[in-house]
């Protein structure tokens, strides 16, 4: 994967449980769309980022879930994908499993590359490239390298913040995360139990924060957390300038004002520099 | 975990935005699915097919129509209903899906093992005709 920071990236961390490759699908989805890749080739990335986070979710960490990340990122290569996670490796795994041999046979047979590496740290990364994205809007103009480490970590540790959540999603540029997050939070909803008209709802929050987010962040790259419990869902957006999410009477359409008729709470914190801003809605149908 | 919503005609897995409801015109049992068919919803339609052995249907046709998504977990319950189908004297019928599930049909051999027909209707048709399959 290229490690050039102007590539349109996204980066998501959760956990394996089996929703997870639906979340990813989630935002994958959104990310294609919103980089203007054809349905054929976005059906293609669909199918094989499922097949890499069912192999995560059923065999890398035995009956319990464990951490895992799907990297994304354009480059003029292509469209590249690395799903990461930290468990006990392919063939330890399920090395005779059918299921597992169908997986690997689609992954191999969509992408244009599919290499299935041993990380020296413990655990396996998936890596995908499909070429048919070469040409889509917001390719960069640097071609992919394939030098070692992970450049997605390192672009994220550059981040300021350090958010929590049952996913934590970070986007390069800022303006993918409205649609991204929109997808990924409509797909969580049922999770904290949501009807399906406050679900609806979901939509309009984070198209809000994905507005607030292009006007206030701190740079190019920005954050976002997910957590879904109880008719609750929260999200967290970080880090973006002090100050700039403070409540502006004056202005009430706009900022976090429209956030906050739209959700049941909002709180705005500084740390190092840098501020959060975290909103909560529930479903008081369901209370 | 998924909820489920249903009586035994069908399933609603809110999660997964998974459907599938179930009936019966003569011999033939339809069960139409739509969403996403994956690791999490496909308990849900092994649960289905599982009423629908002990049912005396000859046919068992999957209306893959409005199936947005199938991953290999799916498609394995797909394969599975078929070899049971034949074990039973029965055969499984699929309606051609959207282009996602007919590339995977298509991409695992399983279009060529398992018959697949436009819609409905023409299953009916083809059972009509004298000289039908």
């Amino acid at each position: 994967m290229s490690g050039e920071t102007d590539s349109p990236r996204v980066r998501l961390e959760l956990t394996s449980r089996p929703e997870a490759a639906r979340l990813v699908r989630s935002m994958s989805s959104a990310a294609g769309e919103a980089l203007g890749f054809d349905p054929e080739l976005l059906s293609d990335v669909n199918t094989a980022v499922s097949e890499a986070c069912n192999n995560v979710i059923q065999h890398a960490y035995g009956d319990e879930p464990g951490p895992f990340s799907v990297d994304l990122a354009l480059t003029t290569a292509g469209f590249e994908v690395r799903v990461r996670d930290h468990g006990r490796g392919i063939r330890q795994s399920a090395p005779e499993n059918d299921g597992l041999k169908v997986g690997l046979a689609l992954m191999s047979a969509v992408a244009d590359r599919a290499e299935f590496v041993r990380v020296p740290e413990g655990g396996t990364e998936v890596r995908l490239c499909f070429r048919g994205a070469a040409g889509a809007s917001g390719a960069s103009a640097t071609s992919a390298s394939h030098a070692p480490g992970d450049p997605a970590q390192v672009w994220c540790a550059r981040l300021p913040s350090s958010l929590s959540g049952d996913v934590v999603l970070t986007v390069s540029p800022v303006e993918l995360l409205g649609p991204v997050l929109g997808r990924i939070g409509r797909a969580l909803a049922p999770s904290a139990g949501f009807s399906f008209d406050r679900c609806a709802d979901v939509y309009l929050v984070t198209d809000a924060l994905g507005a607030h987010a292009k006007r206030a962040a701190e740079s190019t790259s920005i954050s976002a957390a997910l957590g879904a419990r109880d008719q609750l869902l929260e999200f967290a957006v970080s880090p973006l300038r002090i100050g700039a999410s403070r409540l502006d009477a004056a202005t009430p359409h706009r900022g976090p004002e429209a956030l906050a008729s739209l959700t049941d709470e909002l709180t705005v914190s500084d740390v190092n520099g840098h501020e959060t801003l975290r909103v909560a809605m529930r479903d008081h149908r369901r209370s | 975990m998924p909820t489920r919503e249903g009586s035994g005609e069908g399933h609603e897995d809110l999660q997964s935005d998974f459907r599938v409801e179930t009936h019966t015109t003569g011999r033939v049992t339809t069960l139409s699915l739509g969403g996403e068919l994956d690791l999490l919803s496909s308990p849900a339609l092994e649960q289905e097919l599982e009423h629908t052995n002990s049912s005396d249907c000859d046919v068992i046709l999957l209306d893959l129509r409005e199936l947005e998504f199938m991953d290999s977990t799916g498609l394995h319950v797909l394969v599975k209903a078929h070899q049971r189908a034949q074990d039973a004297g029965r055969s499984l019928v699929l309606t051609r899906g959207s282009e996602q599930v007919q590339r995977l049909l298509d991409l695992t051999g399983v279009a060529e093992l398992i018959r697949i027909v436009e819609s409905p209707a023409q299953l009916l048709e083809a059972d009509r005709a004298p000289d039908g399959p």
